[in-house]
């Protein structure tokens, strides 16, 4: 990972930490918002209808109320036939105003009141008719007054109900609200929206009929968002007209009455974004600029334990070589065979030390991956790293598995990391004791493990036990790259490296390399060596 | 030969322009519908009778004129006229002078034709020669019919749907008008908002509130050329008495009873003399619309005490029961101001009362239209409310809509409809 990407990196986990409970919140603020501002506007719809349907309440009222007053003052004179007549003059809302008595004939009696009910209302009880529409096409309901100067009388008359019409059609919301009422039998009486007008003049039924049947019967219960008639999705508020089952809906199309709030959720969102963008371009610049601080930290750093490294590792064996050239100047023969063995070994850990460094150089991001058979693999590496081990008198076992394991490795790198490890578990190891190769399948990953039973590692220096130039052995050549090398290998192959250990007892080390497929046969089968 | 075919096609793609769509005009009207014929006096027909026929003089704001005739004056005798040439009738012959001639003879007129020009005679009957030939149209008939000089011509007719288009095709006007029958006012206006139709005409105001606001509709009005008519019976009340109710009678107050807030400018006052006393007078109105009615019951209001039986008849039957009568109401043709005359004139054929005013009749004939009425007033026959608004609901992609002041669709030829 380059040093752009880490800083990348850094910056988004940073903006992330910082923001992702910031968007959160505001996620969850803005639907609050959205279903508060649609709650409001229903109310507020609700409220709208409330009001017109109080209003036709006390408009019908205050009709029947004038009425009242020409029954009272008209019908007991002697032309109170003509009176009421010219009572339309007045009151153009009123029509076929006219005196009923007991010998009425038949066709001046309203059309839309049954013979019974005007029986009743010439016996003292006000009654009315259904809504209907006249011939012209008016909202229209007939009633009869009882004539109180005149006993045995009423006065009826039929009702126009076009200031109904005006009302409702005057009822605006928004842009596009409107109103709709409708009479008991959810019959369309009048109509805000221009589109469903001709269901008035025809009777036919619009969407909202069965709803306003309903809705007089349970107000509470009447919908307050569905698909309106001309199409689009609205809300609805509902309320009854006082004293007639007639129903009133102010309708807003969803889209409309919700736009502020939809408009404050995308500032809203939007900022939460620029925010983030913000963040993320500020803790990315801040963060390269600590990484490049901390890169050149590292180097020193790393140059230094190096230097301290190197200084130490050479320095014990130019102490070694020197005192090898001291038995040398002696002349003394006996010597020899000393002086012999020093200088192998000599040479034997600087060739060591020398080919770390060269496996600290080489590039592992660039592999070959290959299928490889991981017990054959394991196997392969026991016999190699035998012979050295029982110089030292410790054994190298492997379990069986009894079923092939594939991993895609490169075998060359993989050999080197796994003998690392195995040569570590043998100078761990006391001479008599034997080392266990172990190979198995966890889930989705192939695991090899290496275990000794040795002194052990401190707890302490687990934790940077794979760190570069840190070395548990100061003992010889060790500058502390082998486990440094052995991860950096593992993690190439998109594998993980981990330790168990405990003191007295021996450690653990563990492999874990993603499965892999059998090899194809066009695709080179990586075989042990015998 | 390949490039060759290349350019061909080119040219073909760039000369093949789509046609452009027909713009039809559906007007829903009320009742069957009569046959067309030049003299169709009857239903919703006389629509298109104004768009196939015109008429031999023609209503130009407060005058006459024609275009038809190239020039006419008047002469002692009547009338001599000079046909104009270049007319022609929908199937392409040109409008002859004997054509003109066999037209004016149908109205019921007697005509010379002294060489070029026609001498028009004067009605025997006194009625005005001026409003007849307003009401006489030119026609050739044939075997498919009565032929027109109109700008429409009949394509197909039935009780149910009449149907017209236009002879000669104009950009951005209407191509093709269809009258479609409704059973009543109601269902031709629920058709309009239902889009099965793209208008309505002869709305009531009720009405125009309802179309207000109704997606694709537009509301036009107009002053048409009737008004409610408060006829005074001159065969029952003296020249003294019909000026006292004249002066009595409350008209810009009947008038907004009748009429609402329609009538602009106000055509009356409203300090009034009382009636004197006397016996009841009685009154006649038409069942003709709800403004009469209205005016009616002003009316009898107005009279005060002396307001007698109101009695609800038919049209008809109120111009056979005329003498029966003090007052009668009824609507009357009130423009072009030449037109009062078929009602007031001595001897007129719609007289309804037998109104003879010599002065009257002497500012007529001297086309003095003004004075004609000025002399009316002194001796007023009927007293006349302001002039009924017309309203219509069209198609709201016609941009300039207006009604007629005669014919209602005088001016739908002219109607210019939205690319």
């Amino acid at each position: 990972m380059n040093r752009r990407r880490m800083s990348m990196r850094l910056a988004v986990l940073v903006a992330l930490a910082g923001l992702l409970p910031i968007l959160a919140v505001g996620a969850i603020a803005m639907e609050v918002l959205g279903r508060r501002s649609e709650s409001a506007a229903k109310d507020s719809l609700h409220e709208v209808a409330s009001q017109a349907a109080a209003r036709i309440g006390a408009y019908v009222a205050g009709q029947r109320e004038t009425l009242r007053a020409v029954a009272a003052a008209a019908a007991g004179g002697p032309d109170a036939a003509r009176l009421l007549e010219e009572v339309v003059l007045d009151a153009p809302s009123l029509g076929r105003v006219r005196l009923i008595g007991a010998d009425t004939p038949a066709p001046l009696l309203p059309k839309h009141l049954a013979p019974r009910a005007v029986e009743a209302a010439r016996g003292g009880r006000e009654v009315f008719s259904d809504v209907y529409l006249a011939d012209d096409g008016t909202p229209a309901f007939d009633t009869c007054i009882p004539a109180r100067s005149r006993a045995g009388f009423a006065v009826c008359a039929r009702f126009d109900l076009l200031e109904l019409w005006r009302f409702v059609q005057r009822v605006r919301v928004g842009e596009s609200g409107y109103a709709l009422a409708f009479d008991q039998a959810g019959r369309l009486v009048a109509s805000g929206a221009g589109a469903l007008r001709s269901a008035i003049l025809t009777g036919e039924p619009v969407p909202e009929s069965a709803l306003a049947v309903r809705a007089a019967a349970e107000p509470e219960k009447a919908p307050a968002r569905y698909p309106g008639p001309l199409g689009v999705e609205v809300l609805a508020g509902w309320a009854v007209v006082p004293d007639s089952g007639w129903t009133v809906v102010v309708e807003q199309p969803a889209s409309e009455a919700l736009r502020p709030s939809r408009t404050a959720q995308v500032v809203l969102g939007g900022v939460a974004l620029a925010a983030l963008a913000l963040s993320i371009a500020v803790g990315l610049r801040q963060s390269q600029r600590l990484l490049a601080e901390l890169e050149v930290e590292e180097r020193w750093r790393t140059a230094g334990r190096i230097a301290a490294g190197v200084t130490h590792d050479l320095g014990h064996r130019v102490a070694i070589l020197q005192q090898t050239a001291g038995l040398a100047e002696t002349g003394d023969p006996t010597f020899l065979p000393r002086i012999r063995d020093n200088l192998k070994s000599e040479v034997a850990t600087l060739r060591k030390f020398v080919a770390d460094f060269a496996d600290l150089s080489r590039d592992v991001r660039a592999l070959e991956l290959l299928p490889l058979e991981l017990e054959a693999f394991a196997e392969s590496v026991r016999r190699s790293a035998s012979a050295h081990a029982e110089k030292m008198g410790v054994s190298i076992a492997l379990a069986p598995t009894g079923a092939p394991l594939w991993v895609r490795a490169d075998r060359y790198l993989l050999e080197r990391a796994a003998l690392n490890l195995i040569s570590n578990a043998v100078e761990a190891s006391p001479r008599g004791s034997a080392i266990e190769l172990a190979v198995s399948a966890r889930g989705e990953e192939a695991e090899l493990a290496v275990v000794d039973h040795g002194q052990g590692i401190a707890a302490e220096r687990l934790p940077r036990l794979f760190d570069a130039f840190f070395s548990t052995k100061r003992t010889g050549a060790h500058v502390g790259m082998g486990l440094a090398n052995v991860k950096r290998i593992v993690e190439a192959h998109r594998g993980r490296i981990s330790v168990e250990s405990e003191a007295g007892r021996g450690s653990t080390f563990r492999i874990a390399l993603p499965r892999g497929e059998p090899p194809e046969s066009a695709e080179l089968e990586v075989r042990p060596s015998a | 030969m390949r490039r060759f075919l290349c350019v061909a096609l080119l040219l073909g793609g760039c000369t093949a322009r789509a046609p452009r769509p027909e713009f039809v005009l559906r007007i829903a009207v009320v009742g069957p519908l009569a046959p067309l014929a030049h003299d169709t006096q009857r239903t919703a027909t006389t629509f298109a009778q104004d768009l196939v026929y015109e008429p031999v003089l023609r209503p130009e704001g407060v005058t006459l004129g024609s275009r038809l005739l190239s020039r006419f004056e008047r002469t002692p005798e009547g009338l001599r006229a000079h046909v104009a040439s270049g007319r022609h009738f929908s199937d392409g012959s040109p409008v002859l002078s004997a054509d003109v001639a066999r037209s004016i003879r149908a109205a019921g007129l007697e005509v010379r034709e002294e060489g070029e020009a026609l001498l028009v005679l004067a009605p025997s009957d006194g009625s005005p020669l001026d409003a007849r030939l307003s009401l006489a149209t030119v026609f050739r008939p044939s075997p498919g019919g009565d032929l027109g000089t109109g700008p429409y011509r009949l394509v197909s007719e039935s009780e149910e749907e009449l149907v017209v288009e236009r002879v000669a095709r104009a950009p951005r006007r209407i191509d093709r008008v269809e009258f479609v029958e409704a059973a009543s006012v109601r269902e031709a206006f629920a058709r309009a908002l239902k889009g099965e139709a793209n208008a309505v005409v002869n709305l009531e105001e009720r009405h125009a509130e309802l179309a207000e606001g109704v997606p694709g509709l537009r509301l036009v009005r107009g002053r048409g050329p009737h008004a409610p008519a408060i006829i005074l019976n001159t065969r029952r009340l003296g020249p003294a008495l019909r000026r006292q109710i004249a002066e009595a009678l409350p008209v810009a107050e009947i008038e907004e009873v009748a009429q609402g807030r329609s009538c602009e400018p106000p055509s009356g006052g409203t300090l009034t003399k009382p009636l004197p006393p006397g016996g009841m007078l009685s009154l006649a109105v038409t069942t003709l619309d709800g403004p009469i009615e209205r005016a009616g019951l002003a009316v009898r209001r107005g009279l005060g005490p002396r307001g007698g039986p109101l009695v609800r008849v038919s049209a008809e039957e109120a111009w056979e029961r005329r003498d029966s009568y003090d007052l009668i109401l009824n609507n009357a043709l009130v423009w072009p101001p030449a037109i009062s005359a078929l009602y007031w004139k001595t001897g007129a054929p719609w007289n309804w009362t037998g109104y003879s005013n010599a002065a009257y009749d002497e500012a007529l004939a001297a086309g003095d239209y003004a004075r004609a009425d000025a002399e009316l007033a002194k001796d007023p026959p009927v007293l006349l409310l302001c002039r009924s608004e017309r309203i219509a609901a069209v198609d709201s992609r016609i941009r300039n809509p207006t009604l007629g002041s005669w014919g209602l669709l005088d001016t739908l030829p002219e109607w210019e409809v939205a690319p």
